[in-house]
C-alpha cells in the first residue's frame, strides 16, 4: 500500500528532524562545558542528512520512473573542528600560559535558529502525516 | 460493468495518491542538503484523454475509449531545474508544497465524493428508486 510507503518517508524525516534537536539540546547544554569527552573544550554537535530513494523488499532500488518515495537518512553527526571562544580568566584551571580559557565553539543564536527549522520541520511532517491518515480512512469510505 | 466516470474517477485517485506521494517526499526532504524537489503532472494529459474520446459518434464507442484512454494517463515526474535553490543546494519551497498537498487532498476527497454519488446512484436504481 502506498498510502504505508508515504507514512514511512514522514517517520523517516520525524526521526532525522528529532536527532538535529537532539544534537542542538547537546550543543546547548554544553556551551560552557570547558572540558569535553576528549579533553579539550567541547565541540558543537552537527548532523548530516541525506536523501535515499526508497528500496523494495528486495533492496533493489525501484525505477526512477516510478519512485515517488524518497526517505531521509542521518548520514553521519559530526564535530565542528572550528576553533573556541578564548576568555581571559588566569585563575581558571584550565587556563593555559597566557591566562586564556577556551570555550566551545557553541553560538547559542545559531543553535536558537536552527532548533526553529528543526522544530518547524517536524510539526509540518506530522501535518502531512495527519492528511495522509485521512486520504486512507476517507478511501475506505468509498461504497459505504 | 465499470463506467467510464468510474474509470476516470479511479485513475484520477491513483494519480491524486501519486501526487501526494511525491509532495510528502519534497517536504520530508526539505532539510537534506543537496535534494531536489520533484514535480509531478498529469492535468494534461487526462485533459486530452477527455477530450479525444469525444470523437466517436455513437455512445457505446465514446464509453469504451474514453475508458480505455484514461486508464493509460501516465504522470510526469521530474525535478524542475529552474527551481531557486537554497544555501545547501536544496530546491524544496516549504510553502508551495504546502499548499500543493492542501489543493491535492481536496481534490482526492472530492473524487471520492463523486465515486459515492455515483455509487448511491446505481443503488438508488438497484432498489428501484427506493420504492418497496
Amino acid at each position: 500500500m502506498d498510502v504505508f510507503k508515504s507514512m514511512d518517508v514522514i517517520g523517516s524525516a520525524l526521526s532525522a528532524e528529532r536527532t538535529r534537536l537532539e544534537a542542538i539540546q547537546s550543543n546547548v547544554a554544553n556551551a560552557n562545558t570547558v572540558r569535553g569527552v576528549d579533553g579539550g573544550p567541547y565541540k558543537r554537535k552537527d548532523v548530516v542528512l541525506q536523501s535515499v530513494p526508497l528500496q523494495n523488499e528486495f533492496g533493489e532500488i525501484l525505477d526512477s520512473k516510478d519512485n515517488t518515495h524518497v526517505e531521509v537518512e542521518v548520514a553521519d553527526v559530526v564535530e565542528d573542528q572550528s576553533g573556541g571562544r578564548p576568555v581571559y580568566d588566569p585563575q581558571h584551571p584550565d587556563a593555559n600560559a597566557e591566562g586564556y580559557v577556551y570555550f566551545p565553539n557553541v553560538n547559542p543564536v545559531e543553535e536558537m535558529a536552527n532548533m526553529i527549522s528543526a522544530d518547524r520541520a517536524f510539526q509540518t511532517n506530522v501535518n502531512v502525516f495527519q492528511t495522509t491518515k485521512q486520504m486512507a480512512l476517507k478511501a475506505l469510505e468509498i461504497g459505504r | 460493468m465499470t463506467d467510464s466516470t468510474t474509470a476516470l474517477l479511479e485513475r484520477v485517485l491513483d494519480l491524486r495518491m501519486k501526487a501526494h506521494e511525491v509532495h510528502t517526499s519534497n517536504i520530508a526532504n526539505a532539510n537534506v542538503p543537496q535534494f531536489k524537489a520533484r514535480k509531478i503532472e498529469f492535468d494534461k494529459a487526462l485533459e486530452a484523454a477527455v477530450t479525444q474520446s469525444e470523437n466517436p459518434d455513437t455512445l457505446q464507442a465514446r464509453e469504451l475509449s474514453l475508458q480505455a484512454a484514461v486508464r493509460d494517463v501516465e504522470s510526469a515526474i521530474y525535478e524542475d531545474p529552474n527551481a531557486p535553490m537554497k544555501g545547501n543546494g536544496n530546491t524544496v519551497n516549504m510553502e508551495r508544497e504546502q499548499t500543493e498537498l492542501a489543493k491535492n487532498t481536496i481534490a482526492y476527497d472530492m473524487a471520492i465524493q463523486l465515486i459515492n454519488k455515483k455509487f448511491a446512484m446505481q443503488r438508488y436504481v438497484l432498489q428501484e428508486g427506493g420504492s418497496r
